[in-house]
């Protein structure tokens, strides 16, 4: 029988609960926004008890096919102040998925001060006294919870900074090998868990390779083929294989639309020393891994692992994001400073973007020079700290830019945006302005389209069938990355949810599943407060114009108010 | 060169034994986007052009002057 946990943090109860009839077919960001839609007060305090902290693996999570353990992090978001969900790789959703959990529930409140783990294991949940894990960075935490309950089991933590409550915080998910390095980043809801008092998530493994229930396994089997072999034959596949994600920066870049100096510019030579084909180079050279798995399983191997000119192993994983955020947008070309910044993200547990982008506010703000790579180690060190200063850069973008008099501030409903100037790439501008998400492109990203991405016609309706696409694939646990090869396999999909729950559905009916979905979350973000006034990108963003081609953003407001009314 | 227009090229994916290649080149005149991959001599044809920082439609011919960016396709996360 498939199940929820639910988690208790005011009385210290975790107890199992029968997964309602109602969420049997709804998994990942389905799920945790259907929870937080049915039991969160749209109006509570994100930092308050009333708050609650879902986690919940895809509807296909729970066997090692390629790409379907994406974990979707849900709650009201501290930072946007509407709902949130936020997913990530790792083993967390494996491995739930695998003890038969269909999502697990925080709520409530601990005493002050006081600090729990979770166990998901063959007996339920328990909670344990975190003891001496509190103020351990994530690598530590994470060494010393594999050393006792074993290197197969998965983690999900809360880092020093959602311990302090940043609006920065992530969730961050150890990998197969054990390290803290996928981050349901976006959001804050890290500060979430920290305001739990829940210091980790331990799912043992089951062992044995349990998979979940399957109502037809030989149906399953064969369904998987064909997506399978797409991801073995797909160029855009090989793509991520060999670079990454990293190699969108020169793309990006040539379109000018790449965020540089805070979002001041869209293209700069100086990026050739962080390009994609060069990073691919030097961790050859060096030593380390092109490509690797995530999560279990995974044949799509975006991930990497860069090491220093030693040798040894930095951080994983350097993609376009970080790089972008953390390097170009701050004038740092310097793949050995961006991994250490890397580092010091998945040990605190906070977002690339929403710190990549606070820190560039702050340099435009004068607090500390453009290319300052001393400087950005300094304020690590200050949030580690839990300085004044490092609490600021910690409290997101939107902070900085109020405490600093800075104008020219890029975010969303107080999210910072991801690494396309939407100036340029405007399809992606309209995804920041018309998500429930908030400035995230993960919930639509239109930059593999082949279109004139200036040009403002036509990208209302792009970013929509982008946003479903992205509603469906975060619901299924399906990885973004896997697009191109779920698309002309969709199909075969309908037929995987056949073979797991016997059940028919149809396309239609996925889609109707994102759509709902987003509705759910637009409807909720509106009993938050946040009204269509809020879906809007900054005033400035439509008047102040980017080089090279001094474009500005001029997709109309009436379009963007429009996209959720049809069908 | 009668019947030929001068272009500035960059090429970020393997062409002429090179990991990278840019420079200037003369294509014949009303050669096309959709032209380009094969007569540079891409082993790799999947591949977005942009010319003058913009994509480009396939049919689009090339002028004198123009800025040519062939790239990888790429999506980041």
């Amino acid at each position: 029988m498939e199940q929820i946990v639910r988690i208790d943090m005011t009385t210290g109860e975790a107890r199992l609960e029968p997964l309602p009839e109602a969420y049997r077919l709804l998994g990942g960001r389905a799920l945790t926004s259907r929870i937080v839609a049915d039991e969160v007060d749209p109006l509570c305090d994100p930092l308050g008890p009333h708050n609650r902290l879902v986690l919940a693996p895809g509807l296909l999570s729970g066997t090692v096919l390629s790409s379907s353990n994406r974990i979707s992090a849900g709650g009201k978001s501290p930072l946007t102040g509407g709902i949130k969900e936020a997913n990530a790789g790792g083993n967390t959703a494996l491995r739930l998925a695998q003890w038969g959990i269909r999502a697990v529930v925080v709520q409530g409140a601990p005493q002050p001060g006081a600090w729990y783990i979770a166990v998901v294991g063959p007996e339920g949940c328990r909670l344990e006294p975190a003891g001496d894990l509190v103020g351990l960075g994530n690598y530590a935490a994470a060494e010393r919870l594999l050393a006792r309950f074993g290197r197969r089991a998965a983690l999900a933590l809360a880092g020093p900074a959602c311990e302090m409550r940043l609006n920065v915080a992530g969730i961050a998910n150890t990998d197969p090998e054990g390290r803290p390095s996928r981050v349901a980043a976006r959001g804050g809801l890290g500060a979430v868990m920290g305001a739990k008092g829940l210091k980790a998530l331990v799912v043992l493994d089951p062992g044995g390779g349990a998979a979940p229930g399957m109502a037809e396994p030989a149906r399953w089997r064969e369904h998987t083929r064909p997506y399978l072999l797409e991801l073995k034959d797909s160029p855009a596949i090989a793509r991520y294989r060999n670079f990454g994600t990293a190699a969108t920066l020169e793309l990006v870049n040539k379109l000018g639309g790449l965020p540089i100096r805070s979002f001041s510019r869209g293209q700069d030579a100086a990026t050739e020393a962080i390009t994609g084909i060069l990073m691919a180079d030097v961790i050859r050279e060096r030593g380390g891994l092109v490509s690797h798995s995530c999560m279990t399983g995974c044949a799509i191997q975006c991930s990497n692992t860069w090491v220093g000119p030693d040798g040894r192993e930095v951080a994983s994983a350097m993609e376009f994001e970080t790089n972008t955020l953390l390097g170009a947008n701050l004038e740092i070309f310097d793949f050995d400073a961006i991994a250490r910044f890397l580092w010091e993200c998945n040990d605190l547990g906070i977002d690339t973007i929403e710190t990549g982008a606070a820190i560039g506010v702050a340099m435009a703000g004068g607090l500390l020079p453009f290319g300052d790579m001393d400087g950005v180690l300094d304020l690590f060190d200050q949030m580690r700290r839990g300085t004044p200063v490092g609490r600021l850069i910690g409290a997101g973008t939107a902070t900085v830019g109020r405490v600093l008099g800075v104008r020219e501030v890029p975010v969303v409903k107080g999210q910072a945006m991801a690494a396309y100037d939407p100036r340029v790439i405007k399809g992606n501008g309209v995804t920041y302005a018309t998500s429930p998400m908030g400035a995230d492109h993960t919930a639509g990203n239109s930059i593999g389209a082949r279109v004139d991405h200036l040009d403002p016609a036509g990208k209302v309706a792009l970013s929509r069938e982008l946003q479903i696409t992205a509603a469906l694939l975060d619901s299924l646990g399906m990885c973004s990355f896997s697009r191109a090869a779920y698309v002309p396999h969709e199909a075969h999909f309908l037929e995987l949810i056949r073979a797991r729950f016997a059940a028919e559905v149809s396309a239609e009916d996925l889609r109707t599943l994102a759509l709902d979905t987003i509705r759910i979350e637009v409807a909720f973000n509106r009993r938050a407060g946040l009204g269509p006034e809020t879906d809007r990108l900054p005033e400035w963003m439509r008047e102040v114009p980017l080089p090279p081609h001094n474009a500005v953003f001029d997709v109309p407001q009436e379009e963007l108010d429009a996209i959720w009314q049809e069908k | 060169m009668a019947g030929e227009v001068t272009i500035h090229l960059e090429v970020y994916v393997p062409v002429r034994g090179a990991r990278r290649w840019a420079g200037t080149a003369s294509v014949p005149e009303g050669t096309t986007v959709a032209d380009l991959p094969a007569l540079v001599g891409l082993v790799e044809t999947d591949v977005v052009t942009l010319v003058n920082g913009r994509n480009a439609r396939p049919d689009r011919v090339l002028a004198h002057g123009d800025q040519v960016a062939i790239l990888r396709p790429s999506e980041g996360g």
